[in-house]
């Protein structure tokens, strides 16, 4: 049984403006070859190892290494290194045909055995393996087939597997044994089949790629990080800015050619300029709210979270993120994606201050105080902040706004004492197993008073076979979430990658700035 | 001489000691888990757990102390969580930058500091006094990050004639170009303390008997006031000089990050984001070191410049 269009995706909904996603990339190369590409980013690199990082940028390590399948604009695993797969009846037992003729950027062809060694590194040092702990171990039945065998089935497998981030990387047989649990941080040391392959890594500094020229070519339209990729550029380098206003200054300045998330507020400058262009990326950033459920006044009075969501007005929040070009808004502060199976658009709450203070009145709320946790920057920071701090003294709660750095709020927000409400944001590619982290704490215990059925509908949701009978199970989901009312959606906030005005193909459907299929008209 | 510099480096020792324990204790015990950024947003507690046991967090606080200060001890400030290195290969890759840039600011504070103090001194309350108060005034107040950002608009963005970010260590003049609008921001502050210090000092030793005199004996006065008031003029300038340079060293931090120059101090911010201790407990470390030594060789300037100073 072919198991492609079982494929749904464990990430699963996909908000922002994945429509556009059908404005895939053409297939063959026709763009122009040559001349050098130069990034800025806001995330240091320091090393390339595509299994044990995921606080690094992620397009130069996807650039250079590849996966069995890769996820295409609408979250479906298309062939990447292997070319077609199949499932035993038991669902234990998923077999991939790998592509012919691949060669590693050393020289080295691509066989079974390197898969074999790639996944017994990734069990050791994988930033996501705990997705795959149902693989009970991976077998090469000859060079071209590899076997991976499950203790339990596990639906989701492709979706876990070409995870874009701390990801299962296919890396030479040689070099995944003699690196073993050693972060792989030298040049020779990150060997991949991708279109560019390491020139240098100089840490904290500039990362150079070159042009790997006997990459072999996917088929399919390029679309998110499957299909085709054509390398024009002979060289592509990668500086870290943190600063954004830094990053504009030097795309400005003509120093860098592409530069990734650029604020809101600063996209003007980018736009009124006549060499630089203004892209929006999505998926982009979802914006959203935690209350904490376990103590507290959200706790004691579940009606003041109902009161909180009936009268947001999230297009004012949202207006914190720049012009309205850069987010989106969502009034019913959940999926919403209208052509996607697992959408719930049943709990559609209009705006209205007047119920929200009636559901004030009526939660038993006794002025206790709020604290609401707020961190700088990006979709968890304070853009949203202060709309939300004024909103809430309107309701006529007792709020206290503290900002807090990034790593600070990441220790507080674990003690539940600590907090009432926090700003949360993530990627917009909202997987089934985050919503059932949503069910748990920051300490991993789960929430009181969840939902009965939640755990046993995420499973079916995870495990059952086919698109249609999965998208009911997370549709059930879905309910069950809404009901128990624990998070704040608002909307996205799409990544803005600001361009030199010669360069063409950048892609909007991919947030992490991939640079694959972007060429130069001079 | 020798027995005053003896016995002050023996003394820093203590000092580097205390400096290194307060550190540690600031760094290990401030909020934030530096395991966060080695796992992603949706790793189970248990994925997390790993992680602080393999950077030795699940140790007691006590416990990474005495490891921590056995080792540092040994010469070895320990491997930086995030650069997976030692600490002291990632410190001395940033030092050049950040001491080129002290340098360059350093010139620039007193090529332009201690002639417009001069100046100044020279007619108290006239035009260029008044110049000159005006020019310490907007230097001491205006934050660099601020003049950073408008020398790049006006010189990078507009005019295109200087580079906007980074550091090109190609040659000389690449890195002399690239850390010149950084060194500008960073030394015009310093420059208006510089002044401000000259001017005064200046109008102190100007009314001492002795440049009277040389007044009265008819000399120039670009020799009184270089031969004989200037020299008396200094004590106080070098004080100032002194501490400048370890402003420098703070300052460095904003101007670093705001001109993406790869130095000690966006290592330092960097770390700190990242709670990379290792990597701020060394650079702490080692910073204090480097001011108490500058420290010293201030004071060992006095006694070159007045000779009523001996250490002997």
């Amino acid at each position: 049984m072919n198991t492609r269009d079982f494929g749904i995706n464990r990430l699963s909904v996909l908000l922002g403006t994945l429509a556009l996603a059908g404005a895939a990339q053409a297939a063959t190369c026709e763009g122009v070859y040559g001349g050098e590409l130069s990034i800025a980013g806001p995330l240091s690199l320091v090393t390339l190892d595509h299994m044990a990082i995921t606080s690094e940028p992620t397009a130069p390590r996807n650039a250079v290494y590849e996966q069995l399948v890769a996820l295409d604009a609408n979250l479906v695993p298309q062939p990447a290194l292997a070319t077609s797969w199949e499932t035993s009846d038991d669902g234990l037992t998923w077999t991939f045909e790998l592509r012919e003729g691949v060669r590693f950027h050393n020289g080295q062809e691509l066989v079974a055995e390197d898969v074999v060694a790639s996944w017994e590194r990734y069990s050791e040092v994988g930033a996501r393996r705990f997705e795959l702990e149902d693989i009970d171990r991976v077998e090469a039945i000859d060079d071209r087939t590899v076997a991976i065998h499950l203790s339990n089935p596990y639906g989701a497998l492709l979706e876990s597997i070409s995870a874009m981030s701390g990801a299962w990387a296919i890396m030479p047989a040689n070099i995944a044994r003699e690196l073993g649990t050693t972060r792989a941080d030298r040049a020779e040391q990150v060997v991949g089949t991708g279109p560019y392959k390491v020139h240098t890594i100089v840490p904290e500094g500039r990362t150079t790629l070159r042009r790997f020229d006997d990459y072999t070519m996917h088929e399919g339209e390029a679309s998110y990080n499957a299909g085709a990729r054509c390398a024009y550029f002979d060289q592509v380098t990668y500086t870290h800015i943190s600063d954004p206003s830094t990053r504009v200054a030097a795309l400005l300045a003509g120093e860098i050619d592409l530069a990734i998330q650029v604020p809101g507020d600063e996209a003007d400058r980018l736009i009124n300029a006549n060499h630089t262009q203004v892209v929006p990326t999505s998926p982009g950033a979802r914006v959203y709210f935690k209350f904490n459920v376990a103590e507290g006044p959200f706790a004691d009075y579940p009606l003041l979270r109902d009161a909180v969501r009936a009268g947001l007005d999230t297009e004012e929040l949202m207006a914190g993120f720049g012009p309205s070009d850069y987010w989106r808004a969502n009034n019913t502060p959940r999926f919403q994606e209208p052509q996607w199976p697992w959408i719930d658009q049943s709990h559609h709450f209009p705006q209205d201050m007047d119920l929200a203070q009636q559901l004030v009145d009526e939660s038993g709320y006794q002025n206790e105080p709020i604290r609401f946790l707020v961190v700088p920057g990006g979709a968890t920071g304070w853009e949203k902040a202060p709309a939300m701090d004024q909103y809430l003294r309107d309701l006529g709660l007792n709020v206290r706004m503290e900002s807090l750095d990034g790593a600070t709020f990441g220790s507080v927000r674990q003690n539940l004492s600590s907090w009432e409400i926090k700003g949360a944001g993530g990627g917009s590619l909202v997987g089934l197993r985050y919503l059932d982290a949503s069910g748990v704490d920051r300490n991993g215990n789960p929430w009181p008073n969840l939902p009965d059925g939640w755990h046993d509908v995420l499973e079916r949701a995870l495990n059952t076979e086919g698109q249609e009978a999965r998208a009911a199970a997370a549709e059930e989901f879905y309910e069950l979430h809404a009901e128990f009312n624990n998070e704040l959606w608002t909307g996205d906030v799409f990544f803005i990658v600001g361009a030199n005005s010669n360069l063409r193909n950048i892609a909007t459907d991919d947030s992490t700035a991939s640079f694959w299929n972007i060429w130069r008209e001079e | 001489m020798t027995a005053f510099i003896l016995r002050r480096l023996l003394g820093t020792l203590p000092i580097v000691l205390i400096v290194g324990i307060i550190t540690f204790f600031l760094v290990q015990l401030s909020p934030g888990d530096p395991a966060m950024f080695y796992v992603s947003a949706d790793a189970p507690p248990q994925e997390i757990e790993r992680v602080r046991t393999q950077l030795g967090l699940d140790q007691p606080v006590i416990q990474r102390f005495g490891f921590w200060l056995g080792e540092v001890l040994q010469g070895n400030l320990g491997i930086s969580f995030h650069q997976n290195r030692p600490v002291l290969t990632g410190f001395l890759d940033a030092l050049p930058v950040t001491l080129w840039l002290a340098f360059f600011s350093l010139v620039i504070a007193l090529v332009v500091g201690i002639p417009v103090g001069l100046l100044s001194a020279l007619r108290p309350n006239g035009l260029v006094d008044k110049f000159s108060t005006v020019f310490a005034l907007i230097g001491m107040s205006m934050p660099n990050f601020w003049l950073g950002m408008l020398l790049v608009l006006l010189f990078a963005i507009t005019l295109g004639v200087m580079p906007a970010q980074g550091y090109d260590p190609t040659s000389f003049w690449t890195g002399f170009r690239s850390l010149l609008l950084p060194a500008i921001t960073l030394g015009y502050s310093q420059a208006a303390l510089v002044a401000r210090m000259t001017r005064s000092s200046m109008l102190e030793v100007m009314r001492q008997d002795y440049v009277q005199t040389a007044r009265a004996k008819g000399l120039r006065t670009p020799v009184v006031l270089g031969k004989h008031a200037f020299g008396n003029a200094l004590n106080p300038i070098v004080t100032v000089i002194g501490l400048a340079i370890g402003s420098l060293a703070a300052g460095s931090a904003v101007v670093e990050v705001v001109f993406n120059l790869p130095g000690i101090g966006r290592l330092v911010v960097d770390s700190v984001m990242r709670r990379d201790y290792p990597m701020i407990q060394g650079i702490l470390l080692l910073t204090a070191g480097m001011i108490i030594v500058i420290n010293l060789l201030t004071d060992l300037l006095y006694a070159i410049i007045d000779p009523r100073i001996r250490y002997d």
